[in-house]
Parts: C-alpha cells; sequence; structure tokens
C-alpha cells in the first residue's frame, strides 16, 4: 500500500476515532524530518566556499578551493564541486544554505560540542534531552507510528532524544524484522531494577516497530538507484520508511568521517561526493512519488573547522558552520550572515546564527508549534 | 593452638564470599566465570579474593602472540613502485595479521589467570585509545597492546608517559605531523580531555600551549621508535595551566600530573566501569587522594574500588559489553574455541558494536546503556541462539549439573528473578532463558 492511498483511508478511520482527534488536530501529517549529521566537525568553509576573501586563500595555501573549481552561487560563494545534486536542487530553489551557524562560547571538544548543539544548551549547560525531544513525547503512538524516531546506520542516537523516547535504531529493515521475529517473548518482573527495565521498554518498541514493519513496508519498492555506500543505503532504508503508511516524524542518519585533522583535500571531497549521491537518489526517489514537499532534509555539525590550515594539510577544530535544508517546501536561497572572513578570533570565525534560530524555525514551520523552548530566536525564512 | 586455628578456619568460612558475590566479582572484574572458578572464590574473603586478582594482575607472562607481526606490518623498500594488485595484498596481510592479534586477545580473556589483568588492558584500550584503522599497523597496535598489559596495575604517571611516545598514539593523534610552524592540537587536546583532566578542567589556550610543547614528535617507521625531530620543535617559553617555562611535552605531562583533578578524572571512570555509571562523589575523592599520595598506583585505587562497599552493594546494574557478554558465554558454558569459531566472535564483536583495535573514535566505547538499543539487542539475541544451536553438544557434556530452572538461574544469573519458568535440558530451554535481559547485566 503506497502513502498516498492511505492518507485519505487514515483520515476515515481517525473520524472512527481510531485516536484521540486531539492528537490527530495537532499531527494529522505525515511529514518527515531528516536529520542528517556530519559527524566529526565538517569543515564547511571548504563546502560553501566564501571565494572572494583573500583571507580564505592566505589562511589555507595548501587547501584552499580555486574559483575556477566551484559551482558559483552568488557574487561572494561557491559550492564544492562534488555537491552536484545538492547544487542543482539549489538552483531549483529547493535548498536553503544557512551559515555562519554555531553558539556563545564555542567548546572545541567533538563530544561537549555535539552534545550542545543537540541539547540546545548554553556552553555551560548539561542538559539531558534533545532540543527535539518534547516535541517528540507529545507524539501519539499508535500502529503507524509505533516509535517517533528512528536512527539508520552504524552511529549511536547521540543526545538528540530523552530517555522516555524509545527510539528505534536500525541498518536495515528486512534484516530488523527477521532478527526481531525471533526476539525472546520473555516478560520479566523488573524488581526494580532500572537496567531491566530498560531492556524491557526496549523490547516493547522493537515488538510493535517489527510488527509495523511487517505490515506496512513488505510491498515498497524503490525505482532509483542508490550507491552502496554505507550513507546512500541509510538514505534508501529512510526513503522506504517514508513511501510506506508509516508515519514516522523524524529520522536520524549520521555520516562520520569528517574530522579531517590530515590531509584533508581528497578525504574531505570522496565524504561531500558520496553524502552529495546518497541525497541525490534520495529526493529523486520521493519526487518520482511526489513526497518531495512532505520531506525536510537537515544538516548539522558540531562544529565548524579552523580557518587556517594546520600543518598536515588538514584542518583542526573550529566554530562556525553553514549547514543545508532541503525540502519540497524550502523557500531555497541563503540564509543567516556568513561570518567575516577578516574577522576572526584565534585563526576561528565569528558564529552569526544561533543553532537555537534554525530549531525554532524547524519547530514553528515544520512541527507548527509557535510556542517552542526557543520561540525568542530569530526566525529564519526558508519555510 | 589447635581450636585456634580451627576458629580461624571457622571466620574464614563466616567471611568466605557468597555464590551471589561471587558470581558479581568475576561478572565485573574477569569476563564472567567457569563453574571451578565459582568454586575457587567462594573459599575466599572478600580481602582474599581482591588480592589474589591484583596479584594475578601483575603476571607478566602472555600466550605466544601471532608470529611473524613486524615483518607483516613493515612498509618494504619498494612500495613506491608496487602494482596496485600488490599492495592491496599487503594491505590484506596486514588485515589478517590483526585480526590474528584479535584472537590472541581473545584466548587471553578466556585463560582465567589473565583474565583480570586483561580486564584492565581492555580498559586502557577504551582509555589512551588508538584505532587500528587510522594507525594501519598491526605491530603497532600489538606493541601498545602490550605496553598496557605491562603498566596495566602499575603506575599512571608512568602510563601518561609512556603513551604519549608510543608509536600507534603518536600516528592515531597526529602528534607525528605536529610542528612548530602549524602545530597540530589533537594531541594535545585528547591528553588534558580524554586521557588526565576532563572537560573543563583547561582553557583552549592551554591546549594550543601544549600542541606546541610536543612539535617535533615523530615515529622512526623504518626503525620503529620514538624520536624528537628539532626542526619541527617549539623550543619557546610556553604558559600552561598557571605556569609559565620552556616546557617540553614531559613538563606539560608533568603538570597534568601535579593536578588533583587528574585523579579524580581516572578514579571516577574506573569508579564507572567497574561500580556504577552514577558516581559516588565522597568515594571518589576519598580514593583519589590515596590514589595521588601513592603516587598514582593503579593497584592502590583499584584495590579500594574493589573493597568499597559501594563495590558490593551494586549487583545486576551495569550491561556487559559485547566482549563481556561473548567471552562470559564462552566460560559460562564451558566451551571449546576452534578456529572457525574466532572468526564467528570477531564478526559477532564487531556487529554488536565493539570491535577490538577499532573503537569508533577517540572517545572510545561509551559503554552502559549505549550499548544497547534495537538493533543491538536483537543481534545479542541471534548471537547467543546460534552459539546454543552450534555448540549444543558440548554444552550438553559440560556437566554443569543443571537440572531444573533454579539451578540454571542461580548458576547463570548475576540476581535471582523471584519467578518460575520451565526448564528441560534442551536447546529450545537454555536459548529462551539465556536470551533473557537479565543474563545480558552484571
Amino acid at each position: 500500500m503506497q502513502r498516498r492511498n492511505f492518507i485519505r483511508l487514515s483520515l476515515i478511520a481517525a473520524s472512527c476515532l481510531v485516536f484521540p482527534l486531539e492528537g490527530l488536530a495537532k499531527h494529522s501529517n505525515t511529514k518527515t524530518l531528516v536529520l542528517v549529521e556530519l559527524n566529526g566537525g565538517n569543515d564547511s568553509l571548504n563546502t560553501v566556499v566564501p571565494y572572494k576573501s583573500e583571507n580564505y586563500y592566505e589562511l589555507r595555501k595548501n587547501i584552499a578551493i580555486k574559483k575556477e573549481d566551484l559551482r558559483l552561487i552568488s557574487d561572494e560563494l561557491g559550492l564544492n564541486k562534488t555537491l552536484s545534486n545538492i547544487g542543482s536542487l539549489y538552483e531549483n530553489k529547493q535548498v536553503a544554505i544557512v551559515n555562519g551557524l554555531g553558539y556563545d562560547k564555542p567548546n572545541l571538544s567533538h563530544f561537549r560540542s555535539i552534545e550542545i548543539v543537540e541539547t540546545a544548551s548554553k556552553s555551560n549547560e548539561y542538559l539531558t534531552k534533545g532540543w527535539l525531544s518534547s516535541e517528540l513525547e507529545r507524539f501519539p503512538l499508535n500502529e503507524l507510528t509505533p516509535t517517533p524516531a528512528m536512527v539508520i546506520g552504524k552511529r549511536k542516537k547521540g543526545h538528540l532524544f530523552s530517555k522516555e523516547i524509545d527510539v528505534i535504531q536500525l541498518k536495515n529493515i528486512d534484516n530488523f524484522m527477521t532478527k526481531s521475529t525471533l526476539l525472546s517473548k520473555n516478560k520479566i518482573d523488573s524488581n526494580d531494577n532500572a537496567a531491566l527495565d530498560f531492556f524491557m521498554k526496549q523490547n516493547i518498541s522493537i515488538e510493535k516497530t517489527n510488527k509495523a514493519f511487517n505490515k506496512y513496508t513488505q510491498d515498497i519498492t524503490i525505482n532509483t538507484k542508490f550507491e552502496t555506500t554505507d550513507i546512500s543505503n541509510d538514505f534508501k532504508e529512510a526513503v522506504k520508511i517514508i513511501k510506506s503508511p508509516m508515519n514516522i516524524p523524524v529520522i536520524k542518519i549520521s555520516h562520520s568521517g569528517y574530522d579531517t585533522h590530515a590531509g584533508q583535500v581528497e578525504s574531505h571531497e570522496t565524504l561531500l561526493k558520496d553524502l552529495d549521491n546518497a541525497i541525490g537518489s534520495f529526493v529523486k526517489e520521493l519526487e518520482t512519488e511526489n513526497l518531495f514537499d512532505e520531506v525536510l532534509i537537515v544538516t548539522y555539525s558540531e562544529f565548524g573547522r579552523r580557518v587556517k590550515e594546520n600543518g598536515s594539510f588538514g584542518t583542526d577544530h573550529g566554530t562556525a558552520s553553514s549547514q543545508f535544508v532541503l525540502g519540497g517546501k524550502v523557500k531555497g536561497g541563503l540564509y543567516g550572515k556568513f561570518p567575516d572572513m577578516n574577522m576572526l578570533i584565534k585563526n576561528n570565525l565569528i558564529y552569526t546564527t544561533e543553532y537555537t534560530s534554525l530549531y525554532n524555525t524547524i519547530l514553528s514551520s515544520w512541527f507548527e508549534d509557535k510556542n517552542n523552548a526557543y520561540k525568542d530566536s530569530e526566525l529564519l525564512a526558508f519555510l | 593452638m589447635k581450636s585456634f586455628v580451627f576458629l580461624l578456619i571457622c571466620l574464614n568460612f563466616l567471611n568466605a564470599l557468597t555464590l551471589d558475590e561471587s558470581k558479581h566479582l568475576l561478572n565485573r572484574t574477569s569476563f564472567g566465570y567457569t563453574k571451578e572458578d565459582l568454586i575457587t572464590f567462594q573459599k575466599f574473603s572478600k580481602k582474599e579474593a581482591v588480592s589474589y586478582l591484583l596479584n594475578s594482575g601483575k603476571n607478566s607472562t602472555v600466550l605466544v602472540p601471532p608470529s611473524d607481526i613486524y615483518e607483516v606490518s613493515k612498509r618494504p623498500s619498494n612500495f613506491k613502485s608496487l602494482t596496485p594488485d600488490e599492495k592491496k595484498k599487503l594491505r590484506r596481510a596486514k588485515n589478517k595479521k590483526a585480526r590474528e592479534v584479535q584472537v590472541w586477545w581473545y584466548e587471553m580473556m578466556l585463560t582465567p589467570q589473565y583474565a583480570f589483568r586483561e580486564k584492565m588492558v581492555m580498559f586502557w584500550h577504551n582509555h589512551f585509545v588508538s584505532s587500528y584503522k587510522v594507525v594501519k599497523d598491526p605491530n603497532f597496535m600489538f606493541k601498545q597492546n602490550m605496553m598496557y598489559r605491562e603498566q596495566a596495575l602499575g603506575n599512571f604517571g608512568a602510563f601518561v608517559h609512556k603513551s604519549s611516545k608510543d608509536l600507534a598514539m603518536l600516528v592515531y593523534l597526529d602528534s607525528n605531523s605536529n610542528k612548530k610552524s602549524h602545530p597540530n592540537e589533537n594531541y594535545a587536546r585528547e591528553l588534558l580531555e580524554l586521557f588526565t583532566l576532563g572537560e573543563g578542567h583547561y582553557s583552549e589556550e592551554d591546549i594550543k600551549e601544549a600542541a606546541r610543547a610536543f612539535t617535533g614528535w615523530r615515529v622512526n617507521r623504518k626503525k620503529m621508535y620514538f624520536k624528537k625531530l628539532k626542526k619541527f620543535h617549539d623550543y619557546g617559553k610556553k604558559k600552561f595551566l598557571g605556569e609559565e617555562g620552556y616546557f617540553e611535552g614531559e613538563d606539560i605531562i608533568d603538570i597534568i600530573l601535579k593536578q588533583k583533578q587528574t585523579s579524580r578524572f581516572i578514579v571516577s571512570k574506573l569508579y564507572k566501569e567497574f561500580i556504577n555509571v552514577k558516581t559516588n562523589d565522597k568515594l571518589i575523592n576519598d580514593i583519589a587522594k590515596e590514589f595521588k599520595s601513592s603516587s598514582y598506583d593503579i593497584t592502590t585505587a583499584m584495590r579500594l574500588l574493589l573493597l568499597s562497599d559501594d563495590f558490593w552493594n551494586n549487583k545486576a546494574n551495569l550491561i556487559k559489553s559485547p566482549v563481556e557478554l561473548i567471552v562470559s558465554l564462552v566460560k559460562n558454558l564451558h566451551l571449546d574455541i576452534s578456529e572457525k569459531n574466532y572468526k564467528f566472535i570477531l564478526n559477532t564483536a564487531k556487529n554488536l558494536g565493539q570491535d577490538l583495535f577499532n573503537p569508533p573514535n577517540v572517545k572510545g566505547w561509551e559503554g552502559g546503556e549505549s550499548w544497547i538499543d534495537s538493533s543491538s539487542i536483537i543481534n545479542r539475541q541471534e548471537f547467543i541462539r546460534k552459539v546454543v544451536k552450534r555448540k549444543w553438544k558440548s554444552i550438553k557434556a559440560a556437566k554443569l549439573d543443571i537440572h531444573n530452572y533454579e539451578a540454571f538461574e542461580k548458576y547463570f544469573y548475576p540476581i535471582s528473578l523471584n519467578q518460575q519458568e520451565n526448564f528441560t535440558q534442551n536447546k529450545k530451554s537454555y536459548i529462551r532463558l539465556l536470551s533473557s535481559a537479565v543474563y545480558q547485566l552484571k
């Protein structure tokens, strides 16, 4: 059963009060937010390149990308040429590039910084919930939404969620179904043991998801060719879920390898190419089904990299970065001021756009929650 | 006199570890237990048991390592003129050797007199992290692993110094390309953040200054030793953690070791590994004081931790790591492992998220609840199912003397569940009961 047919059916079902009207009124959509973590700290200055800046070429004598090697997108900025799919989508006005994303008093540790970005905490504040958690905790679970979020691929779920959310993690749907069918049905009284409770909760979530997969994803076919890289596989699984009648509000995918301290030119371009191909096939498949309007892809990273290259033909940890937002509903273009390339602090950029602005925009305009925790941060106009 | 000795024996008997305590101690320190291990430990008092483990940890023998690790790892002098196919062949040989080193390590974890030491090696492998995927040299990884074994229960200060000059580490954290004209901060940052002080106890400026002190530290790949290259070294004055001087890398480490925070950071990490992920700051501070005043004697810290009430009161609230699950199952079932089985074991561990010598990043495996997600839960159960099916004959032959559910629970589970389950001497029962979440706990 394809999703289009199903939307109508589910409305009828809803009128029979299969699930509460209140929940339906709030989240009747079948929209999916796909978060893509560029793990390790993407060198966004070699992704969205400020080719007018002399300082860029001055500080990156060995690794800067020349203007003629870029896909120019404005009088000042050019895309890394490996981003051919994202580049075309940008020209179709379906990509927003958010520049200068960061937060106050940047922390340059991978582990701490990703925690700050994913929990939207202040630099010296420790929070246990991701920026999306409150939104996801409110989603009514039902047959079509056995879990509010899925993490696809090899990496861990990170700090995006809270303990209350039983996220499903998988690499491959078919594999997940085969194995979880054999899952032990032993019910244990947890004896007040938190570790046992934790297992039992996970088991329930797996069982429900397995049921939904069996019922709704079996006959989904993919028409577009995907590469066989990990990142393309992850996007391929994601598109299966989106095409199915299931309604999973958030899917997280991670792409690892961006910690390019040494010999970065080639390795960074390979990463971007793999990512671009994965997103390219994903969007193509969505478009053939007219589903691109129902999907929002957002990239993020713990930080950008230092403007000044190091002695190993690589870059050390930095601060602000540019990120991509893609979707059929996105008003393409440039958002957020590009950081001043001549105003650096210890060779690092000064951020111009708070991560919470990005979050407020997504929560207000995608999840229609104008009263979210970040409502005081400036809205970006891409939605 | 006779009655006095008798009294001592009785007292010792009163103090002896219970079955539950023996399982607890061995699950947490020795990758699980066999039936014989449990009999041995139930004769010990807590103090004796801990001393026994700590002494065993200082055993300096090892199983015979794989042959030709050095030869396979060495880059041939004509490397540049090799065809892509020939290079691929070399790479394959190296990967094969790296797997052999993994098997060798598993064999030692399975050897009772080495188990506790290997648990400590694993702890340090996950502390001073390097990864074969980056280092690409089985010999460097092997040598690092051997060094961790020598230092596992020794002096932490000396350990930090040695690890800073360890060849795998120099490559892994880019010290090898750190030079005066363009310092590379990778090693300096992780030294402070992950190896000694912990996040929040230094400034970005401290990292930059420390990185300068480590410039010019190099690996001589041909002769496989550490050296300092003067032309790349920054001899200038450095300011670090409030001190100022013409510091070398060694001085930076000595300044770090002066900080109380270093002892707290290490003890707290040990506490999380061996006792509870929720820390008890009072106890950690007390032990950290002793640790520091013993000039960082790791055995001292471990003795205090393992003899603390916290250790004995925190039962079955930690989750077995993939390697612990695998090794404990093999031990519990008294299985003989063939070469073919090791291939399965290596793949399983990797699939469950713990490929030895390949931690996911410089922070190592996060451990605890992070081992468990929907995908690892089903993969863990699949592993247990396959083991029981494939090894059923040897399980039956193992003479575990388990004839009812109560006996099963007593032997395999870290705590009693106070519930009744059906049990028959067959594969099905073993699969069902070993698949229970409680068996995943330690």
